[in-house]
């Protein structure tokens, strides 16, 4: 999960796999996904025992998913 | 004595926002007030537990702890000034200034194809400002495989 200085780098990187071209999002977008509970709620002192909030990811993502189908959490 | 895996996360989450560094069992162990083998125990257990994290394989050491890395990765980040920690990876980095309200969180890495510079601004989970502009992120394996390869995603 690496950052790149734009689309246009992430395809010329050598380890780059075309197969993983909806692995590509912008910034903003990777900023939102990772706004979620399971990432901001890490301090609280349930955090564990609430399941991570997990929850709150796999919402996020299969939302992501509607349009780019590599972002499922779930078996095709 | 059995330790609560809530009580063994905050102790490594808290270590490791404070110094950029994961503890040892043996420091768990102190701060939870349980016994060596307890400690080390209750360290495998939260791993086990399916946390964004792993430890160096066949060890007790704590490698990565998101959205840190306890090892040295191509993603530095800042908090207030200071520069003392390392992102899991480039996603997890966004999710730091979660973790410190009220603060400036910056990242800067190298872009892996050129190897010029990438650096972000965060504050509040807020990006706040980028150079350059347009910068993306890019995971090579789907979601529903990164429980088995994280490392490698």
């Amino acid at each position: 999960m690496n950052l790149f200085r734009s689309e246009e780098h992430t395809r010329r990187w050598s380890q780059f796999d075309p197969a993983s071209v909806e692995g590509i999002l912008p910034l903003d977008t990777l900023a939102e996904l990772f706004s979620v509970d399971h990432f901001t709620r890490r301090l609280e002192p349930d955090y564990v025992s609430t399941g991570l909030h997990a929850d709150s990811l796999l919402a996020a993502l299969r939302d992501l998913a509607t349009t780019l189908p590599f972002w499922s959490p779930d078996p095709p | 004595m059995t330790a609560n895996l809530d009580d063994t996360f905050g102790v490594i989450m808290n270590r490791m926002l404070t110094t950029g560094h994961a503890p040892h069992y043996v420091e768990i162990a102190a701060e939870l007030e349980i016994s060596p083998d307890e400690g080390r125990a209750a360290l495998h257990e939260l791993f086990a537990a399916g946390i964004s994290g792993w430890l160096f394989p066949d060890t007790d050491y704590i490698a990565s702890f998101a959205p840190f890395s306890n090892l040295p990765s191509q993603y530095r980040i800042t908090i207030d000034g200071q520069q003392g920690w390392f992102g899991q990876c480039g996603f997890e980095s966004l999710a730091v200034s979660w973790l410190t309200p009220g603060q400036l969180v910056t990242i800067d890495a190298p872009c892996l194809d050129c190897g010029d510079p990438i650096h972000i601004e965060m504050r509040d989970g807020t990006v706040i400002g980028t150079e350059p502009a347009g910068l993306v992120g890019h995971v090579t394996v789907p979601f529903r495989k990164w429980g088995s390869q994280l490392p490698f995603a």
